[in-house]
């Protein structure tokens, strides 16, 4: 899927420059990172993406707040603590469900969406659930982005046995699947699970450089024949600085797009993790482990899978759809 | 400093590309100078190797390229040299008093040489703007503050001509028209000081009024800003225009090299000539304008004797076995020097050898049939 992705960038990618022949200039003004910005405002399925990735990451920046700086007071104060909670009644269901199993002093938003097997209320470990997944989402990607886009804008830029080396060190982690290769990875470095999310993070961020650097090399590759890159060498630019300065900016579009995508499947891959129990230890609250322990009850109280599954899915989403609609903005021959 | 003072002198340069199908003598053991203040043409048809010849000087010719022979001397500095290995005379090695990479970047490129790329259009980057990329140039090769260096970019850009400087100096370059952005390569270019500027076919790819405009502006800036100029292209109105000294090229090689008046009106070289007749004259009606007979070969497996003799109309047995150097013209002295045999300098018996059958007057088309036939 990503990979099928990455391929059909770099194909608009490479059209759109061909198609720039006869209209240079209006071309060359529509692959500017604002025209890409006011195309985004046109389209609808962008903006509802948009939408959810501000509504998710802000519910992120309050939780995180909450559970490093005030320890929950703001939970506590209004609501239940995500880790304790209020332990009266384990495995009810959500208000409006199973109205029989709370008692009459309950009002509507007692637990609307039940509790869970320790009693803790699922709404508020949904609420700061989203913490994790929305971190692990910007951290791995943030990690692949700028390992992958060095590595295979040095490579590209200088070909060669540099390219070569790199590209090939690349190859063999895009070799080995995906999960695997992050298991692994949490396994030999933190055998005790202590900071198992940490490191699964910076696994799936290692995981994902290859995307990165392969799809930035073939944009590099067109590059750095421009003239611009030339005359920047010609009044004696240190390679470095053309690199950061001139090449990676005129490379980063498709790249920009790959990343928004890469969120989705990075928060993907930490919530299986997490399902799995590499990820998030018990009793922090993220989806993938309230998956985990909704699994011997999914038969029976569904609703505790449902949630959490349903929260991944509309984040993922909510990241795909910005992702498709960037790349349809950054090629300048899709007119809305 | 004298006016007559020599800032660059190119010996005998050779640039190759070794390429899969062969090498590319791409420049093939050139000389020329530039003195303090004049403005050098560089002259030729595309592929005569103009653009490698000035990319050498700058040391910036890349793989699978390389510059094989020959010395290239910028003022006090040797900026290419190459001596005989002491115990394998076949070998040769860079001198130890040439410049290094870094040395080049660090004070010569830019800063001593700069150089202005053919196209406007694709020499600015996209995504800066026209004023902070001008400002990153400066920053690089002189030695002032930031807010310095503003100052100087918008003067610059004042000076070659650009209207409401402080508007448009946070504008990006796709805003600018083509002859503005070409003004913009240029304060580039002259905004760090440079001695020497390369001019690498800058108004090439402009249409003919803003081509005239540019040719003033230049003309009026290298007095002002009291800088030498490396001019490559191939329009001899160019060079009639803005040239004091011309070197014609064909095919990595200088074939004349004249003062540009000595040029025009005492011309040695047919390839000259024919350059010369090709140019489309306001003046006269012609049904057909008067073109150079087939295409350039390809550089790497150039002509035997004379380069030019596959195309030349004057061309006799003797240039087809005999490789012309440039020497001195005997005829018109001075400054004044050709590579062909009917020049008295030379004494390989031209005027008696039987003229050959060439391309020359078979025009474009002969060489697209010529081609044909080979191919079958």
């Amino acid at each position: 899927m990503a990979v099928d992705d990455t391929a059909g960038t770099l194909d608009r990618e490479e059209e759109s420059t061909e198609a720039g022949g006869l209209e240079a200039e209006e071309v060359e003004a529509r692959v500017g990172l604002s025209y890409t910005v006011t195309q985004i405002r046109r389209d609808p399925t962008a903006l509802v993406g948009l939408a959810i990735i501000i509504v998710t990451t802000t519910v992120a920046i309050v939780a995180t707040v909450d559970a490093v700086f005030l320890e929950y007071w703001l939970a506590e104060t209004f609501w239940y603590h995500p880790l304790r909670g209020p332990h009266a009644d384990t495995n009810l269901p959500p208000y409006g469900v199973g109205n029989q199993y709370y008692d009459a002093s309950r009002t509507t938003l007692s637990h609307p969406l039940g509790t869970d097997f320790r009693g803790r209320d699922v709404a508020v470990r949904l609420f700061y659930g989203t913490r994790i997944a929305i971190t692990v989402g910007f951290v791995s990607t943030t990690l692949g982005l700028v390992g992958g886009t060095l590595t295979g804008a040095v490579a590209g830029y200088y070909g060669g046995w540099i390219d070569d080396v790199l590209m090939r060190a690349v190859e063999i982690l895009y070799a080995i699947p995906f999960l695997i290769l992050v298991i692994a990875f949490v396994v030999a470095f933190d055998p005790d699970r202590k900071n198992a999310l940490l490191f699964a993070m910076i696994g799936v961020g290692i995981a994902s450089l290859p995307t990165f650097a392969r799809l930035i090399r073939s944009r590099v590759f067109s590059v750095r024949e421009e003239e611009y890159v030339e005359a920047a060498k010609a009044a004696g630019v240190k390679d470095r600085w053309i690199i950061l300065r001139h090449v990676i900016p005129n490379s980063f579009a498709p790249v920009l797009v790959q990343a928004t995508l890469q969120i989705g499947v990075a928060i993907l891959i930490v919530a299986g993790l997490s399902f799995l129990g590499y990820g998030a230890q018990p009793p922090t609250a993220s989806w993938g482990q309230m998956l985990n322990n909704a699994r011997n009850l999914m038969l029976t109280n569904q609703w505790f899978s449902i949630f959490p599954g349903i929260c991944i899915m509309i984040t993922v989403i909510g990241f795909n759809m910005l992702g498709d609609g960037l790349r349809d903005a950054a090629d300048p021959r899709i007119q809305n | 400093m004298s006016s007559d003072e020599t800032i660059l002198e190119v010996e005998d340069l050779k640039t190759q590309f070794f390429t899969e199908e062969g090498v590319v003598r791409a420049v093939d053991g050139i000389d020329f100078d530039v003195r303090h203040g004049e403005i050098v043409g560089l002259v030729g048809e595309s592929g005569a190797g103009k653009s490698v010849a000035v990319q050498s000087i700058l040391r910036l010719i890349e793989e699978p390229g390389a510059i094989v022979g020959g010395e290239i001397r910028y003022k006090d500095d040797l900026l290419f040299g190459l001596e005989a290995e002491a115990d394998d005379p076949e070998e040769r090695t860079e001198r130890e008093e040439m410049l290094t990479q870094t040395e080049m970047r660090k004070r010569i490129r830019g800063r001593e040489i700069a150089i202005i790329f053919q196209d406007p259009m694709e020499s600015l980057n996209p995504v800066y703007t026209v004023g902070s990329q001008i400002e990153e140039f400066i920053g690089l090769n002189r030695e002032v503050s930031g807010d310095q260096a503003r100052d100087i970019a918008m003067e610059t850009l004042r000076d070659v001509g650009i209207p409401e400087v402080e508007a448009r100096y946070d504008d990006y370059p796709h805003q600018f028209s083509g002859g503005m952005r070409q003004r913009v390569l240029i304060a580039m270019a002259l905004a760090c000081e440079p001695d020497l500027i390369v001019a690498d076919e800058p108004t090439t790819a402009l249409d003919v009024t803003v081509e005239a405009q540019i040719l003033n502006l230049v003309d009026d800036l290298q007095a002002r800003y009291d800088t030498s100029l490396v001019w490559v292209t191939h329009d001899m109105g160019v060079v009639a225009e803005i040239c004091d000294r011309v070197n014609v090229m064909y095919l990595g090689e200088v074939v004349e090299q004249a003062p540009v008046d000595d040029l025009f009106h005492d011309t040695k070289h047919p390839y000259t000539s024919k350059l010369l007749a090709s140019l489309p004259r306001p003046d006269r009606t012609v049904g057909e304008l008067d073109s150079i007979g087939g295409v350039m070969p390809e550089a790497i497996n150039p002509p035997s004797g004379c380069r030019f003799h596959s195309r030349c109309p004057e061309a006799r047995e003797v240039c087809a076995e005999v490789h012309p150097d440039e020497r001195p013209s005997a005829e018109a002295g001075g400054d004044h020097t050709v590579a062909c045999f009917r020049d008295d300098a030379f004494d390989v018996g031209y005027w008696d050898s039987p003229p050959i059958e060439t391309e020359a007057g078979g025009g474009f088309e002969a060489s697209l049939t010529a081609g044909e036939g080979e191919s079958r």
